[in-house]
């Protein structure tokens, strides 16, 4: 084994272990929610936002503090509302006066300019408010008045939004859905899950007592990382097939896609399908994208970018049973 | 990237396309081998039941599906190496270590330091892996290869065994052999046949059975004088005609003379009659077919007059067997005469003309033989 290879392998030995500390530590803040906090740190450490969906309670906003008090980055946290304006996001320029007594305009960044934004509830924010969030999702820059203004590096939104409570609540356009990478529910905590919680958390807040596990430099080659994780053709070709088989048209289509779903997966999808492989790869300690790691980021990736027919929809067709489905059949098996 | 690296990664694609391959080649044999197991059982059926036919064809016609697949497989269906590495992966969970590095290796542009990790660490287990192949994966032997070998096997006995209709066949030949074989036979043989068993020598005459019948009860009633002579001889006789019934005149005819012979010649006689001789039942097959293959004897009705005439001056005992000395002289006229008289009758009697001829050429041969010194 030659040098770079050495170094290579200490390196990523290094990153796997300081990835799992991380997940270690949300493990003790969210109890008995593993796969979800394995799909947050996913779809973090890959580039992406997420946006999660779960009954209140569960602890979703409680999840994005400790993972911002993990990273050793600041916190940024939006409370949507129907009356909340795109300025309150973006930010506004007010005027002001300098020393010399002339009066200008200065801008004064609103709480997107944050490298972990929180936005919870977010589909209780107008479709107005919810647009503002658009640019700085993808484009990570907010422009306002002919200027751009660039957001940190690195740059996510964690929103949550709640799936029972929907009056008065504007569901967010697919438009803007596609913007996330993972769409992650919080299923309910098992008793056991519930136990531990009561020890862990009935008196105190974990999350108040979390150390920095990860300096930004550290997340940075983290990311890094995760982009030199080998995908090799076979891999990207089951990629492909998969987001293909999403699309009741293409002859490709399963089935299922073609009973069920309206509308496939976007392109985008797909990169996000294996951005996040490649990082769930790195979270197993493995250099190269295994076909497991595609089933496993799948469901998540996908699932806010389908759209179901509407008579599925009224049959009670879950989004999730139909991916399921197609991705049991597109995927090899082990 | 070293070579030893490469060349075992590539040691171990190549172990695992080997296993493909031969087990590609077991499952088109297994599939094949039904075919064959079917075609030789219908070639063996077909051969013992409709038609002869010779089993080198039908072998041929089994075995060469399953040389075309086996060639097929062989030629056509070897495994790539790419699939090879996906199933390296499966078999041992690589996670797509080993195709990862397959197509790494495969690329000849410059690799990053995460490819060359991914590369090692396939080089790191391929060895380990290459050993363990053969546990991991035996070989999958074919489960329902049981029965059709059997019926293959069973085929292949079938078209060993004779046909029907070469049985057929070759009962006429042989037949036509024995007919051959009697005609050539010695006078010393046909002499032992006649005298030895004069009863079993048609024994098959079953066509000709109820005649024979008729005529064997004739030919008691010209005895019943020499019948009642000796009673108690009279009933040795007696029986023997009775556990001879059914079968040829001449035996009741023997059994008869018996009656009028000395007990203590009676006996031996008896015993010489009843088959106690060597080489019996060889004659009861080869004189079943002297009734239908016999060469037809130049016997002309003059001779059988004659004969029928013929008291009898025959001499010698020796050619009857046991029978031997003065009183066997005279027991073996006293045979000959009703056979003599029989013949004759049955040369005027109801009979078919065939079975007069028959019983004729028999008598005149029997009288013959006798009386030779």
């Amino acid at each position: 084994m030659n040098t770079n290879v050495h170094l290579s392998e200490r390196h990523f030995q290094s990153v796997h272990k300081e990835l799992g500390q991380l997940r270690e530590a949300l493990q003790k803040v969210i109890v008995g929610q593993d796969t979800l906090i394995d799909e947050l740190i996913t779809a973090v450490f890959a580039g992406g936002h997420v946006l999660i969906e779960g009954m209140p309670g569960l602890g979703k906003t409680h999840l994005v503090k400790g993972l911002a008090a993990c990273i050793s980055l600041d916190l940024s946290r939006i409370q949507c509302t129907p009356d909340l304006m795109p300025a309150d996001i973006t930010g506004s320029e007010i005027l002001v006066q300098d020393e010399a007594g002339q009066h200008h305009l200065d801008f004064r960044p609103g709480p997107i300019f944050a490298p972990v934004v929180l936005v919870d509830e977010i589909n209780r924010a107008t479709p107005k408010t919810q647009a503002a969030l658009l640019e700085s999702m993808q484009e990570r820059q907010v422009t306002l008045a002919g200027k751009r203004y660039a957001l940190p590096q690195p740059f996510w939104v964690v929103a949550t939004q709640n799936p029972i409570e929907l009056e008065g609540t504007y569901p967010l356009p697919e438009a803007q859905l596609d913007r996330f990478m993972f769409k992650v529910q919080v299923p309910y905590p098992d008793d056991a899950a519930l136990l531990s919680m009561i020890d862990v958390s009935l008196d105190d807040e974990p999350a108040d007592h979390l150390s920095v596990i990860l300096a930004a430099q550290q997340i940075a080659q983290i990311m890094d990382q995760a982009r030199k994780v080998f995908v090799a053709d076979t891999v990207k070709q089951a990629a492909v097939g998969l987001i293909l088989a999403t699309h009741p048209e293409r002859k490709e289509a399963m089935p299922a896609s073609r009973q069920h779903i309206r509308y496939g997966s976007s392109p985008r999808g797909m990169q996000a399908l294996l951005r996040s492989a490649r990082m769930h790869a790195l979270l197993q300690g493995r250099a190269q994208v295994a076909f497991d790691d595609l089933r496993s980021v799948a469901l998540p990736a996908l699932r806010h970018r389908v759209l179901l027919k509407m008579e599925s929809e009224m049959d009670g067709v879950d989004t999730d049973t139909v991916l399921t489905d197609i991705i049991s059949q597109c995927l090899p098996a082990r | 990237m070293t070579g030893l690296q490469q060349s075992e990664t590539r040691a171990l694609i190549g172990a695992v396309r080997d296993r493909l391959w031969l087990q590609c080649a077991v499952d088109a044999g297994s599939r094949d081998v039904r075919l064959a197991g079917a075609v030789l059982l219908i070639g063996g059926l077909y051969h013992l039941f409709v038609h002869a036919i010779h089993a080198g064809p039908v072998v041929a016609l089994a075995v060469l599906p399953l040389v075309m697949g086996l060639v097929v497989v062989l030629f056509r269906r070897r495994p790539g190496s790419a699939a090879a590495a996906r199933t390296a992966d499966i078999w041992f969970d690589g996670k797509n270590l080993i195709t990862s590095a397959w197509e790494l290796l495969q690329r000849r542009s410059d690799h990053s330091s995460t490819d060359e990790l991914v590369v090692a660490r396939a080089q790191a287990v391929a060895a380990q892996w290459r050993r363990q192949l053969a546990s991991v994966q035996p070989l999958r032997w074919p489960q329902r290869v049981t029965t059709p070998l059997l019926l293959a096997l069973t085929g292949l006995l079938l078209l060993q065994l004779p046909s029907k209709e070469w049985l057929t066949r070759f009962k006429g030949v042989e037949n036509v052999q024995i007919g051959e074989r009697t005609r050539d036979a010695t006078p010393r043989d046909s002499e032992h046949n006649m005298e030895g068993q004069p009863s079993q020598t048609l024994v098959a005459a079953r066509a000709d059975q109820d005649a024979l019948t008729a005529m064997a009860s004739a030919s008691l009633h010209s005895q019943d004088a020499a019948a009642t002579a000796t009673p108690q001889q009279a009933s040795e006789g007696g029986e023997q005609t009775e556990g001879t019934q059914g079968q040829h005149p001449a035996n009741k005819t023997k059994g008869a003379a018996l009656s009028a012979m000395p007990p203590e010649n009676a006996s031996s006689a008896a015993a010489a009659a009843g088959g106690k001789q060597p080489g019996n039942q060889g004659d009861i097959r080869v004189n079943r077919d002297i009734r239908i293959e016999a060469p037809p004897l130049a016997v002309s009705e003059v001779e059988i007059q004659r004969a029928a005439g013929t008291r009898g001056n025959a001499s010698n005992g020796n050619e009857l067997g046991d029978i031997q000395g003065p009183r066997a002289q005279a027991s073996s006229d006293a045979a000959i005469v009703p056979a003599a008289r029989h013949a004759e009758t049955a040369y005027r009697g109801d009979y078919t003309p065939g079975l007069r001829a028959y019983m004729a050429r028999y008598f005149l041969e029997l009288n013959t033989r006798v009386s030779q010194p």
